[in-house]
């Protein structure tokens, strides 16, 4: 479900963030489907469990996934996505904005870009 | 929780621990780096029984370890060196751990023989030494233990078995609580299975650290300042290193606090790359003389 | 399926079990070896062989006796360091020591655990040839269940024994060489010391001789347990007759038999019982780190590395001694500076070598002139004691009150004395003693001398004394004296005293045995020269005999001792023996034979042999009449002996319980 990449430079437990985020907003982790568990991900990965526990925990408090005592960890619906992650973001696109208009992307290739994400 | 305060031992004259102090925390996975001849591998035989040390404590589970079978029942070691009977099969070594651990399990034995996939009646003499790595492994974990102490544990196992055996040992510290204590030279792996790290050289524990704080205690800045500008005189740096106009500042801070420093200089560019466990083990013993060349990371 | 393990403190099975089959070629070739023979014995039974002891228990708890007494002590010597070497050996390289150190299990039950291991596997191989010995006994018709149980005990002290001293040495060293060294050296130091104490001592001292006193030998069990286990049979002469031929004939039937001094065993039993003990206190303090360091015990490091230097300083320097200057030594005894400068070559060798196996490797030169210096200072020690005899050793002469009995052996004749029937011709040995010691110089200056013995005017007598003292110690001292005729008739000297101590009539009675209840007349015999024939005497002829002879002794016809020569030439061609039977201290009996020569002037002992009818008158020529070329008066006295000596045809030396008597038979 998750693959990391040994040579990226990022805490593990980002990857594993990113990872989860993606499969969220991508769908592949449907709203209210079961997370993988702790446990199972740490066996399956073979990292440490307090790592992904912390990954939760932060996936959690960004809104993207809630858990249930005993139960283990769901996906969110699209309710409650963090404000500082959007910031976050959008500080990203500022900057790969930019670079874009270095390279002499035009505004209305970024504009259409961006229209096609949404529209998906 | 395995707790070593302030242990001193001597052997001959040479003094191999001078001081050393560790904390390991119940469930966690903890790494014991350092350069050779720091001291890792004296600190796990005090741990596992072997010696006894002339000044201070070894406790493991809030119990001494000296001569206590009750607690050794529940440490599983596997050290650099692991023995076994020159005539054994595999089988006959499992015997023997049977017979001396009262939470061996042969469910898990049998269990495991399909993750080895290793004959139990092989003679341990003729397999690999990988292999027979394996079989320590294979019968550590059979033991069931509640701590596992692992003395450069992976060392001559292929990739895949390495995962593997990773695997299983990640699986009974989330299951089971098992508390871990590894020591090795390879920072790229523990990285990942570690969540405390303590660095040692010539005998003391020169710090000890979540992994989470180590990770967030220290920051590679990438920094292009205005108009040619050196890096400024007061700004506080472990290290530095520089292409060009790109100089590459080594800071002991996390990454906000990093950028708002360095935002005082309105730099054009500035670009926070965490650091990776080797780099952080590098520039935390640079300052203790560790001889380290000027590497470009 | 959860294991079951055992928890107890001291014990775990599965570490005894394992012991047992990773050990098994040990034990299992010692029992088949061991089995081999009471194999042996079932065949012979199986096929009729007629053996001695079928039908007959005692017989066979006599064999069971003997192998305990004489065979199991060094096979167990043996048996038990190769035990140890196998159980032990988890000590000695650091891979094991780190598993058995991380079990879970305390070291008393390593300890116990291997200890019961290791003693299963001395005691399996006996019980597996006990058993088929107590088959074939059974088989045999001859099981005898006291034998059987005195066998166990003995076989089951001395492998506790052997093995607990094993156990001790294992935990003196670190080094699976080291041990079975530690080992020989811990069971046969004592007999080496004393060996070597007297080799020196009787190099330097005047009046030692001998290579060994054995007063330590207690504490070299193996060599101590041969000496004195005994195996003492009670046999009472039965009339048999032969199954198939019907003749009757007597024979020797074993009524009682019994293992001596089975109580040493128990003794040792014990000693080792205390040795398992420090083994214990030494396992709780050993420190696991020292596996293969040659010496485990901190304070025991000096020990050895001095212990090594002092053996080889004395084995080492004698050796060197003996193959470099000896050849040169002019006299009998060492010369100091030569065999100093051998001590100390070898004391350094060893030094060296102890210091180099410590510290395991070969730099061990620097700052060592400490440890030289006192090498040196030691040997020089040993060598200043001994040339200048600082302990007195030979003018000791012990008084009559310390001492419990005396034996002399002089003018070739054997004399035991005791302080409440002998104490005034203890008193005269005494002073002879002393005038011997007082006068060494004059004795060492001619004995000296290559050829003083064919001086004319010099005789030899050997002086041979032995003080039983009655602290238990022995003063043992040889002298072989020159004795010369002016110094005969000055009073005073040794020649003087000696003289008229041997030819004293106290003495003279003695040696015929006259009036000494400890002796008893049991027979002897006649050899006529001159008609080549030989009579035995039978006990009252004996008696007889030997009155007569008292009688010549006390007319002053014989017992007179010549110091000077001998003429054998005016003997008669007669060769009297008389033997009796004599019952030493420790209650054993045995033979000794008198030589009585017989001359003209004995007419006392003539007439009774007349009377007996052994001789008659045509036999009483001398020797010199009987051969006259070989007794020509004129001639060399020590070419007279050298011809006799051509035609004697066998020379015996005859044992009694007291010492040998020398006799030539002739033609």
């Amino acid at each position: 479900m998750i693959s990391l990449n040994y040579r990226d430079s990022r805490p593990i437990y980002e990857q594993i963030k990113d990872g989860l985020r993606k499969l969220i907003v991508t769908g592949a982790l449907g709203p209210d489907e079961k997370l993988p568990s702790v446990r199972a991900l740490a066996a399956q990965l073979a990292i440490n469990p307090n790592t992904i526990q912390r990954a939760y925990n932060e996936l959690e408090g960004e809104g993207y996934i809630y858990s249930v005592p005993g139960k283990g960890s769901f996906a969110a619906g699209n309710t409650g996505a963090d404000a500082q992650r959007r910031t976050e973001l959008l500080a990203q696109v500022r900057e790969l904005a930019a670079e874009l208009h270095y390279l002499g992307v035009s505004r209305q290739e970024l504009e259409t870009l961006i229209k096609e994400a949404y529209e998906s | 929780m395995i707790e070593v305060k302030n242990v001193v031992k001597r052997f001959d004259g040479f003094t191999a621990l001078d001081g050393a102090s560790l904390s390991v925390p119940t469930g966690s996975v903890y790494g014991l780096v350092g350069p050779n001849g720091a001291g890792k591998s004296t600190i796990i035989r005090h741990l596992t029984g072997i010696y006894r040390q002339d000044e201070g404590s070894v406790a493991i589970g809030g119990e001494d370890v000296w001569e206590n079978a009750g607690l050794k029942a529940r440490v599983a070691a596997i050290p650099d060196d692991w023995y076994y009977f020159l005539q054994s099969t595999v089988r006959d070594m499992m015997r023997f751990y049977k017979g001396f651990y009262p939470q061996f399990s042969m469910e898990r034995y049998e269990k495991l023989k399909e993750v080895f996939s290793i004959d139990e009646k092989r003679v341990i003499r003729r397999l690999s030494k990988g292999m027979q790595k394996q079989v320590a492994f294979w019968l550590a974990l059979s033991c069931m233990p509640d701590y596992l102490i692992l003395d450069e544990p992976v060392d001559g196992l292929d990739p895949v078995m390495r995962r593997q055996v990773w695997s299983l040992v990640m699986g009974d510290v989330a299951e089971r609580g098992t508390t871990v204590l590894v020591s090795s030279h390879n920072l790229r792996e523990l990285e990942d299975v570690c969540d405390h790290v303590g660095i040692m050289d010539k005998g003391k524990v020169l710090l000890e650290r979540s992994l989470a704080q180590l990770q967030d205690n220290m920051v590679k800045m990438q920094v292009v300042f205005r108009d040619g500008q050196e890096v400024p005189a007061d700004l506080p740096v472990l290290h530095v290193s520089r292409v060009g106009r790109i100089h590459t500042l080594i800071m002991r801070m996390n990454a906000q606090e990093a950028a708002a420093r360095l935002a005082v200089y309105d730099p054009m560019l500035v670009d926070a790359v965490p650091l990776t466990l080797e780099e952080i083990f590098i520039y935390e013993l640079g300052g203790a003389d560790y001889a380290v060349k000027d590497i470009v990371l | 399926m959860q294991s079951k393990t055992s928890f107890s403190k001291y014990f775990n099975a599965t570490l005894f079990r394992r012991n047992l089959t990773r050990f098994w070629p040990l034990w299992g070739m010692a029992s088949f070896a061991g089995s081999l023979f009471p194999l042996a014995l079932l065949v012979q039974f199986l096929r009729g062989e007629d053996f001695y002891m079928w039908n007959r228990p005692l017989d066979f708890t006599e064999m069971y006796y003997y192998a305990a007494a004489y065979a199991v002590p060094i096979v167990s010597l043996l048996y038990a360091i190769l035990c140890a070497m196998l159980v032990w050996s988890y000590l000695y390289n650091s891979r094991s020591v780190g598993l058995m150190h991380t079990l879970p299990i305390r070291r008393e039950g390593l300890f116990f655990t291997n200890f019961l291991s290791g003693m299963a596997m001395m005691l399996i191989p006996y019980v597996i040839v006990g058993a088929l010995c107590v088959l074939v006994s059974v088989v045999g018709g001859c099981f005898d269940a006291k034998g059987l149980g005195v066998t166990i005990l003995a076989v089951l002290g001395l492998s506790f024994f052997y093995f607990a001293t094993a156990t001790a040495a294992a935990f003196i060293t670190g080094n699976i060489f080291a041990l079975p060294a530690v080992y020989f050296l811990l069971h046969f130091l004592a007999v080496m010391l004393d060996w070597l104490v007297c080799t020196f001592s009787q190099g330097f001292i005047f009046g030692l001789s001998g290579g060994y006193s054995g007063v330590v030998e207690w504490l070299s069990p193996t060599v101590y347990l041969e000496n004195h286990l005994r195996v003492s049979g009670t046999y009472e002469e039965v009339f048999q007759r032969g199954e198939l031929t019907g003749v009757g004939y007597y024979t020797d039937v074993l009524t009682a038999v019994e293992l001596q001094n089975l109580w040493l065993i128990g003794v040792y039993a014990l000693a080792g019982a205390a040795l398992l003990a420090i083994a214990w206190l030494l396992y709780r303090r050993r420190r696991s780190e020292s596996a293969g360091d040659v010496v485990a015990v901190g304070w025991m490091k000096p020990v050895f590395r001095y212990g090594v230097t002092g053996l080889s300083a004395l084995l080492g320097g004698l050796l060197l001694y003996e193959l470099f200057w000896r050849s040169f030594q002019s006299g009998r005894y060492y010369e100091v500076l030569p065999l100093l400068v051998c001590m100390l070559v070898a004391g350094a060798i060893g030094y060296y070598g102890a210091s180099m196996l410590l510290a395991k490797s070969l730099r061990v030169f620097r700052g060592s002139w400490r440890g030289l210096a006192l090498t040196a200072a030691g040997c020089a020690l040993v060598c200043a004691v001994l040339y200048f005899d600082v302990l007195g050793v030979a003018d000791r002469v012990p008084e009559v009150s310390r001492v419990e009995k005396m034996t002399l052996y002089t003018a070739d004749n054997n004399y035991t004395f005791y302080p409440d029937e002998d104490a005034a011709l203890m008193e005269r040995v005494r002073a002879v003693h002393q005038a011997i010691a007082a006068d060494r110089n004059y004795i060492m200056g001619i004995t000296g001398q290559e050829d003083w013995r064919s001086q004319p005017i010099i005789g030899d007598a050997s002086f041979h004394v032995t003080y039983y003292l009655s602290s238990g110690l022995k003063v043992n001292r040889y002298y072989y004296l020159p004795i010369s005729q002016q110094r005969l008739a000055q009073a005073g000297t040794y020649d003087n005293l000696l003289d008229s101590l041997v030819n004293s009539d106290e003495m003279k009675d003695r040696r015929i045995h006259l009036n000494d209840a400890r002796f008893a007349p049991t027979g002897g015999s006649v050899y006529v020269e001159r008609r080549n024939e030989g009579y035995d005497l039978s006990s009252r002829e004996c008696a007889a005999l030997q009155e007569a002879v008292a009688r010549d002794a006390a007319a002053g016809a014989w017992g007179q001792y010549a110091w000077l020569e001998s003429d054998w030439g005016g003997e008669y061609a007669l060769s009297l023996e008389l033997s009796f039977t004599y019952m030493n201290d420790e209650g054993d009996t045995s033979r000794d034979w008198i030589s009585i020569s017989l001359r003209p002037g004995m007419d006392n002992t003539i007439s009774c042999l007349k009377e007996l009818g052994f001789i008659t008158e045509a036999d009483l020529v001398t020797n010199s009449q009987l051969y006259p070329e070989a007794y020509d008066d004129t001639g060399d006295m020590a070419e007279k002996f050298a011809q006799e000596m051509e035609a004697v045809e066998s020379v015996g030396i005859i044992g009694g319980a007291d010492g040998p008597t020398t006799v030539y038979v002739t033609g």
